[in-house]
């Protein structure tokens, strides 16, 4: 009984230590590229383009409590369903070109692949800042590539911020993602950019069913990640 | 006890709804479409002014109003109905705060181009008009007067003006609900100026008469657009809706819309709102419309 007791109280520990730990770590900054690296003749560099696995909708963060959730999902209802029917993936594309067209002004040509399995099944890698969180090492020898670029997109649509119950504003345009390139000798990163892209839409966003205002905030964030792309590169 | 407290959430959501709307704007207009049949004729078409007949000049600002998170522990003990006055009242003090922070930042932008609406300080909306428009005063407009507000705005540089101009005609149908529906026509001009050459305090070096001449083109070509919105000449059906990009100081400026008309110098969109935005082409544009013989530039 002691000794169960014992090892429970261990295990708490250890388990608050990790946490504690994970908390404390550094987010990866940003990474500007520095052109010669990739501008080397003969070097290949594949391009693999990651969609949003979820179709564009209001994305809503800081309502704390399931209740808090549905009365903040309530009040942007008529929101997700013009987003969900008017916007697509398709959009996205837009900043998929932005990356080619980017390196292309680089007289640096992409080659777009498919990963065998997607970034997050993939192998972790034990690194510091600055290297990549999945060993994509491999790829060097099974593509025959020296670099990799990802453009990976985790969310579009709206962002809503919440205290709980309580909108903290206006909904706004909203592109999330990470563009980022791997050598593939050492897996660390050539550059690395984060995109969390809000823009606050101009004048009454409440205009249902359309929601002019929003939708043009939408539009307005993925030229503003183009733009953010091309200065990075 | 239950029906009570049902009804206090009821109402707490409904605040909340209503708490969650955009502080009211001047600049701002609700289409109203005029009906075909309703279309007015341009030989007997007026206009006149919806306010006071001074230019003003307003700074333009981010419009951010968001409120950082407020991390705030709600008190439970004052059970349901206590609990819902309490979000009540932090969605109040949420919405005063947004309120004020837009008013701040609209006089803090005002204040930036003082010394440009000191230059056209008590300069009157009707000396910019071009001659051959149909001003009458506020007295003598009739039910085909159509009413225009003009709101100027430079950007904090002072190198760049742009014109808002709310148009509408009053509702004159003897069936109509006047307080629901007002008007039978109602919509916003909004056009831009071409990007400056130089990136300093372009308006400020030039000379009165070269800075009236950029209000008074801003002004009159959009008191056309209004005329010819007016008389049916704008047909978008079966446009498609595509991205317009505004060249702006530091970032483009998305425009959603179709295109509804373009000229030599400008190019007009019918934004998602119905509004009329102008955008100015650049050089190359210009020379290429001129090319295509898109029309007469005007001067």
């Amino acid at each position: 009984m002691k000794s169960i007791s014992s090892q429970l109280k261990i295990g708490a520990i250890v388990f608050v230590s990790v946490l504690l730990a994970a908390c404390g770590s550094t987010p990866q900054g940003f990474v500007p590229l520095v052109k010669n690296n990739v501008q080397n003749q003969g070097t290949k560099i594949g391009f693999v383009y990651i969609a949003p696995e979820d179709q564009a909708t209001t994305n809503i963060y800081g309502a704390g409590c399931l209740l808090c959730y549905g009365v903040a999902s309530a009040l942007t209802s008529s929101l997700d369903t013009h987003i969900e029917s008017e916007i697509s993936a398709d959009e996205l594309l837009v900043i998929k070109q932005a990356v080619v067209d980017g390196y292309g002004a680089l007289d640096v040509s992409l080659q777009e692949i498919t990963l065998a399995k997607p970034i997050d099944k993939m192998k972790k890698f034990d690194g510091e800042n600055g290297f990549a969180k999945r060993d994509f090492r491999s790829l060097k020898q099974s593509k025959g590539l020296d670099m990799l670029v990802v453009l990976e997109l985790n969310e579009h649509g709206a962002y809503r911020s919440f205290s709980n119950y309580v909108p903290n504003g206006d909904p706004q345009g909203y592109v999330s993602g990470t563009l980022y390139t791997v050598d593939l000798t050492t897996n660390g990163y050539i550059q690395y950019l984060k995109i969390d892209e809000k823009v606050q839409p101009q004048g009454n966003w409440d205009e249902p069913p359309t929601f002019p205002s929003v939708t043009t905030a939408y539009y307005q964030a993925l030229e503003n990640v183009k733009d953010s792309i091309k200065k990075s590169l | 006890m239950q029906i009570r407290t049902i009804t206090l959430f009821i109402l707490c959501v409904s605040f909340l709804m209503a708490c969650g709307s955009t502080p009211y704007r001047d600049d701002y207009a609700q289409h109203v479409k005029l009906q075909h049949t309703q279309q007015l004729n341009e030989a007997s078409l007026t206009m006149a002014l919806a306010d006071v007949d001074i230019v003003e000049t307003r700074g333009l600002y981010s419009q951010k109003d968001e409120m950082s998170g407020s991390g705030i522990m709600y008190d439970g003990s004052a059970g349901l109905a206590g609990m819902l006055v309490q979000i009540g009242a932090h969605a109040a003090m949420v919405n005063s705060g947004r309120d004020d922070k837009l008013s701040a930042q609209q006089m803090q932008a005002n204040r930036n181009i003082g010394l440009l609406t000191d230059k056209m300080a008590g300069r009157s909306i009707s000396s910019l008009l071009a001659a051959n428009t149909s001003f009458v005063n506020a007295e003598e407009a009739d039910s085909n007067t159509i009413s225009i507000k003009p709101i100027f705005f430079s950007n904090a540089k002072m190198s760049r003006l742009s014109l808002k101009l709310v148009a509408s005609l009053p509702n004159t149908s003897p069936k109509a609900n006047l307080k629901k529906s007002p008007l039978r026509y109602q919509n916003m001009v909004h056009i831009y100026s071409p990007m400056p050459d130089t990136n300093d305090s372009h308006l400020l070096d030039i000379s009165q008469a070269e800075l009236e001449q950029i209000y008074s083109s801003l002004l009159n070509t959009a008191l056309t657009i209004v005329k010819h919105d007016v008389t049916g000449k704008y047909n978008v059906e079966g446009n498609k809706t595509k991205t317009f990009i505004l060249p702006q100081d530091f970032r483009n400026t998305v425009i959603r819309g179709r295109l509804a008309d373009e000229n030599c110098e400008y190019k007009i969109v019918k934004n998602l709102r119905n509004w009329f935005i102008v955008i100015p082409k650049d050089k190359e544009e210009v020379l290429a419309s001129a090319n295509a013989d898109l029309g007469t530039c005007q001067s």
